[in-house]
């Protein structure tokens, strides 16, 4: 009987790509591009808020915004009373953006999260794993988004944004790690 | 306000830039916008509403909780 060579597997294995983390003022779009040959990423998100009260954190692949993005998952809102409906399911199978979370009706709020996003350097399409949520900052109406979903585009993942639905970002870092196995 | 612009920041040269927004950028960032300030001023009013209501009947927060228990 022959024998068998069995590759060995090769594990995850992942640096960050933007060195100290790409700081988010200045815009309400923070682009972090030149990304290359990474089959996952994780993205992570620190303390990011925009000069305006109620702004959707949301991300985007390859500055693509067309609706190429999929996701379901948990929303958990925060109103001033206790409602059933603080707590719903969220879908979209064809969104122009992966949604993170909602800051609070006070400019104050602060977002964090995580996407882990896998098969970023193949033609097919691409995983996501969102967690993200929102300080209230003395304001209410923040919202966690706890999602998993896709990226649809068939082009391997150079770039990544982060965007202020409104206001610039005044605060905030986002860390990119990328692992090309 | 709002700039307009997306801040682009390359890993492999380490150097940042920036592009104007599309007039189609610009529109749904304004739509956006619109729609923050109307959701603020709608939970605003709902807030006044439920404080007006509660000082019409002449009873505390904890107690309109405990009749709708």
């Amino acid at each position: 009987m022959a024998l068998v060579q069995i590759p060995a597997l090769v594990g995850a294995n992942f640096t960050l790509l933007n060195t100290g983390g790409t700081a988010l003022t200045g815009s309400s779009t923070i682009t972090v591009s030149g990304i290359s040959n990474q089959e996952e990423l994780l993205i992570l998100i620190a303390s990011a808020s925009s000069a305006n009260a109620s702004s959707e954190i949301n991300i985007r692949f390859n500055t693509d915004s067309t609706n190429k993005y999929g996701y379901a998952g948990t929303t958990l809102g925060a109103t001033t009373t206790y409602s059933s409906a603080n707590f719903t399911g969220t879908q979209n199978t064809a969104a122009t953006e992966y949604p993170l979370a909602q800051m609070s009706t006070n400019a104050g709020s602060l977002v964090q999260g995580t996407l882990r996003i896998v098969g970023c350097k193949s033609t097919g399409i691409k995983a996501i794993t969102s967690l993200g949520g929102a300080s209230g900052a003395s304001g209410d109406n923040n919202r966690y988004y706890h999602t998993q979903g896709f990226y649809s585009g068939t082009s391997a993942i150079t770039s990544v944004s982060i965007i202020s639905s409104t206001g610039n970002f005044d605060n905030g870092t986002i860390f990119i790690y990328g692992s090309s196995n | 306000m709002e700039n307009y612009k997306e801040k682009i920041f390359n890993v492999q040269t380490n150097e940042e830039s920036f592009r104007d927004y599309t007039p189609q950028e610009i529109a749904e960032v304004e739509a956006a916008k619109a729609a923050a300030e109307a959701a603020k001023a709608e939970a605003a009013a709902k807030e006044a509403a439920r404080q007006a209501l509660l000082a019409k009947l002449g009873i505390t927060e904890d107690e309109a909780k405990l009749l709708l228990s």
